[in-house]
């Protein structure tokens, strides 16, 4: 769980933030407190959103400020040293990595499921069920009806799509960029369909 | 060896009860030795369904918590010979169902008898999840209608993964899909999903459909499973069910609209 209620910035690089933390073998699994912008790109994450703390405990958050104030400056010296932020982006960029990251998931998502590939593709050989939720660093690929939701690019990489053999989903995000089932053209429901993110907008496409 | 089977669906007043009720008085009917459990604490009902209100003693809380043997707790049923009921209490709190005591208790009735239906709650918390929990069958009950198929899909991905079977990677739990009040007329219509909506959705064996009858509620009013009502055709289609639950190939009706079936 990532607290930011304590923090003043308006805007948090969260993708990097969990990057760093899937380094160090922490999960983050949800975000507390921040802006409205943070709480968004908390969602198109896949991570829960909890409202910030209020009495009792969050004074004694306060309290823990010197522990919070140092790993702040250890995260600040961590970035200024260039070598070191370029490396982690080059091991989360690592064509083999990424291969090796590549999940394959057999049989239906059910409502309530939710199956992820956190650092590459996922692909989904059946359904995903209305109330399911899929999601993956890279590209999403569905060997059958994706009726639930579905994140590709969900640490911000934005060249990462969604394939799907019948489109009905709930939600269509590529690296926080969502359409709802209401936006998608009518025409394209029920369709073989791709999804990509191009001229800043998030384009579905007939699967020819 | 003794089978435990779970009726579910999620989504509540779809007809779990009297699934359970027909079921399990189907089995003992075909000369199985049944017991069909209450597991819904608090809000009890399948004694009405079965008729054995007046009878009630002893519940499964009592039984787990060591107040009465399983013995005093089982009402023998009326009607047919070797079918049980084990009623859940109305007055205790809900979280006296443990784990442990449930698995005791099934351990006991394991030895006894042929089939064990465990007749779940609505919902997906503890009661629901412990009715399941040591199921090696599971009666997935769905009415034609979005909201009842969706919850019928949550309830799928519990018994894949918060079961026994699925948390010792043993046989997962064996999936059938009866599909109640069914209404012919109104899936032509398109008031209610089609039979091949709610199989493509589900992508579950189906095990049987029982049509929406008149004959379910005046069963239910009268404590007599309607399974009991053999001219009826909610009756018929629930004997079809047992039938196939037993591994008999029978041929499905009541899915056609307008003309009378069989």
């Amino acid at each position: 769980m990532l607290s930011v209620e304590k923090l003043g910035a308006p805007n948090l690089a969260l993708e990097r933030i969990c990057a760093v933390c899937r380094e160090h073998k922490l999960l983050p699994v949800a975000v507390r407190g921040g802006t409205d912008p943070v709480r968004q790109s908390a969602w198109a994450l896949g991570l829960g959103w909890f409202a910030p703390v209020e009495g009792e405990r969050a004074r004694r958050l306060a309290s823990v400020e010197v522990d919070a104030a140092v790993e702040s400056q250890a995260a600040d010296d961590s970035e200024a040293e260039d070598p070191t932020t370029k490396q982690s982006q080059g091991v989360a960029q690592d064509p083999v990595a990424g291969q090796d990251a590549t999940r394959l998931y057999r049989g239906t998502v059910r409502s309530g499921q939710q199956v992820s590939a956190a650092d590459g593709d996922l692909i989904v050989i059946g359904a995903v069920n209305a109330g399911a939720e899929v999601l993956a660093g890279g590209s999403i690929h569905i060997y059958g009806p994706l009726r639930g939701r579905a994140l590709a690019g969900i640490h911000g990489n934005l060249s990462a799509g969604i394939y799907c053999r019948e489109l009905k989903a709930e939600l269509l995000s590529v690296a926080g960029n969502y359409k709802r089932l209401e936006d998608v053209d009518s025409r394209l429901l029920g369709g073989p369909a791709q999804v990509h993110y191009t001229n800043e907008q998030l384009e579905i496409k007939p699967l020819v | 060896m003794a089978k435990v089977i779970v009726v579910t669906s999620g989504k509540g007043g779809v007809g779990k009860t009297t699934s359970a009720a027909a079921i399990s008085t189907g089995l003992a009917m075909r000369g199985k030795k049944t017991v069909v459990i209450d597991f819904d604490v608090g809000l009890r009902n399948l004694d009405l369904i079965m008729g054995c209100e007046r009878r009630v003693v002893y519940d499964l809380v009592n039984v787990i918590q060591g107040e009465a043997g399983l013995n005093q707790a089982l009402i023998r049923d009326k009607r047919v010979e070797n079918l049980f009921i084990l009623p859940a209490s109305q007055t205790r709190d809900k979280e006296a169902l443990t784990q442990e005591g449930v698995k005791e208790v099934l351990e006991k009735l394991r030895e006894e008898f042929d089939f064990i239906i465990c007749d779940s709650p609505a919902g997906i918390e503890r009661g629901a999840q412990l009715a399941m929990y040591f199921a090696d069958e599971a009666v997935v009950v769905t009415n034609p209608e979005v909201s009842s198929v969706r919850d019928s899909d949550r309830i799928l991905g519990l018994l894949a993964s918060k079961t026994q079977r699925a948390e010792q990677a043993s046989d997962p739990v064996r999936e059938h899909l009866l599909i109640t009040r069914y209404n012919p007329d109104r899936v032509t219509s398109g008031d209610m999903l089609t039979l091949e909506d709610i199989r493509e959705i589900l992508a579950i064996e189906l095990l049987g459909l029982i049509p929406e009858s008149e004959a379910v509620l005046r069963a239910s009013n009268q404590g007599v499973p309607v399974i009991h009502e053999s001219a009826s055709d909610a009756g018929m289609a629930y004997l079809d069910t047992v039938s196939r639950l037993l591994g008999e190939d029978v041929p499905l009706r009541f899915h056609q609209a307008s003309k009378k079936a069989c």
